[in-house]
């Protein structure tokens, strides 16, 4: 598909350039000429549709791109999620100080009882 | 542990903590982030801008087409498929820029969730749940108080405690984060290289269709839409435009030739803008690197990013200028 494009511009290029020449221009004669011009709008035709199929080839390329993106994005939802439960943690850490508090507060109460 | 001992182990987290959170230059993801969206946002315009030139390259190609017709010639009639390009069913540029579009959306959510990772404040996540904590030590130290009075040392290790697992915490947040991050973007590099290279590989392809649109001149088969095919001759804008001139007169003719010279003129800046836009797209990996590479030295160069937020910024003025 490139080689097809790449065909394309050199054909529209050289199709450009030999309708560019002034008619004064012993040769190419008129009718040369009105054929280049012809032959640079389909070299552009041909290139327009090259260019196309190219970007349409191109759509698993594309894909894989957005796919390595997309993981990655995910990876960092991750992470957050890792770091939020550190806080989650903490507070777990106060609650069984809380049950220990529970405790002492028995255990003093059955000291003083004692 | 006694009181003391523990002050140390406090002292020494709490500048390791400090240290900690120096690493990860967050100022720098606003930016990257920033940039993307600008470069997006003008790549969408010109995609825009692009296809409006074929829109109208389709209806001058439809108008001339009537140039030279006879009265009651077919060739010259408007209908329903008459603007439609001249290309396969299933293949238009606006369904492949549309991909592009969605592919770029694709890393400018990309640049944004790394930004929001990078700039949360979980050390206030972690200070909220360590006050909580820092609550239930003292009111455990007031019930130790009661209960055991003779144990002072305990009561103060305690509330150290409380100040170690906060401090503890946000090192432990901090770390979390400067690993993930360099884990995440060293696995997102290869494929950010991989998406701005197919972006501006197919920015200098629409370059070329852009020439295309003015120069295309060529017999093409079009289904007629009742099982056969009718030949069509498919003109670029300037093939169109001769065409029409060559019938137009006076105010008239003057008209087209200003309408000619605005069409060219925007073909001319879509370029333009595609090169520009190419230009800051070859940044983005770049940056994305050096910022990856800045999270072990914090002190490293950020060029690549500085030029990135310059091309940005010219590939967002041209785009403004085109909309004046």
């Amino acid at each position: 598909m490139a080689t097809s494009h790449t065909l394309a511009e050199q054909l529209t290029g050289l199709g450009s350039r030999l309708a560019d020449v002034p008619d004064w221009v012993p040769a190419p004669d008129p009718v040369t000429k009105a054929a280049c011009k012809n032959w640079a709008g389909d070299a552009a035709e041909l290139s327009y549709q090259a260019i196309l199929l190219n970007f349409q080839a191109e759509d698993e390329a594309y894909d894989a791109a957005v796919t390595g993106l997309t993981k990655q994005i995910a990876a960092i939802d991750a992470a957050n999620q890792k770091i939020a439960r550190l806080a989650g943690q903490i507070n777990q850490i106060a609650g069984v100080i809380s049950q220990a508090e529970k405790v002492v507060e028995a255990a003093g109460g059955i000291g003083l009882a004692l | 542990m006694n009181g003391f001992r523990l002050e140390r182990w406090i002292l020494f987290y709490g500048v390791l903590a400090l240290s900690g959170c120096a690493n990860v230059l967050t100022a720098s993801y606003d930016t990257l982030s920033a940039s993307t969206q600008a470069v997006s946002a003008s790549s969408t315009d010109t995609y825009t801008r692009f296809l409006k030139l074929e829109q109208k390259k389709d209806v001058l190609s439809a108008s001339s087409a009537a140039i030279g017709s006879k009265p009651g010639d077919s060739a010259s009639d408007i209908g329903l498929t008459t603007f439609d390009p001249l290309t396969e069913k299933n293949t238009t540029y606006r369904k492949e820029l549309e991909k592009r579009e969605a592919a770029l959306g694709i890393l400018v959510n990309y640049t944004k969730v790394v930004d929001a990772f990078a700039n949360k404040d979980y050390r206030a996540d972690v200070d909220k749940a360590s006050t909580q904590l820092t609550a239930s030590i003292n009111s455990f130290g007031t019930s130790l108080d009661k209960s055991f009075p003779n144990y002072p040392n305990e009561k103060q290790a305690l509330a150290l405690l409380g100040t170690f697992v906060s401090e503890l915490g946000g090192i432990i947040a901090n770390h979390e984060r400067e690993t993930a991050l360099k884990q995440i973007m060293t696995d997102a590099q290869p494929w950010i290289v991989k998406l701005t290279d197919l972006l501006i590989h197919d920015n200098t392809q629409l370059e070329a269709a852009t020439d295309d649109l003015l120069n295309i001149d060529a017999s093409i088969k079009k289904d007629d839409g009742h099982g056969g095919s009718v030949t069509m001759q498919d003109r670029g804008i300037l093939a169109s435009y001769n065409l029409l001139l060559k019938s137009a007169q006076g105010m008239d003719r003057l008209a087209l030739v200003q309408q000619a010279s605005d069409t060219i003129a925007e073909a001319k800046e879509i370029k333009l803008a595609l090169a520009a836009l190419s230009n800051a797209l070859a940044k983005i990996p770049a940056a994305h690197q050096q910022m990856l590479a800045s999270l072990d030295k914090p002190s490293s160069s950020l060029t690549a990013l500085t030029d990135l937020v310059a091309e940005a910024q010219r590939a967002n003025q041209f785009y403004q200028t085109l909309n004046k």
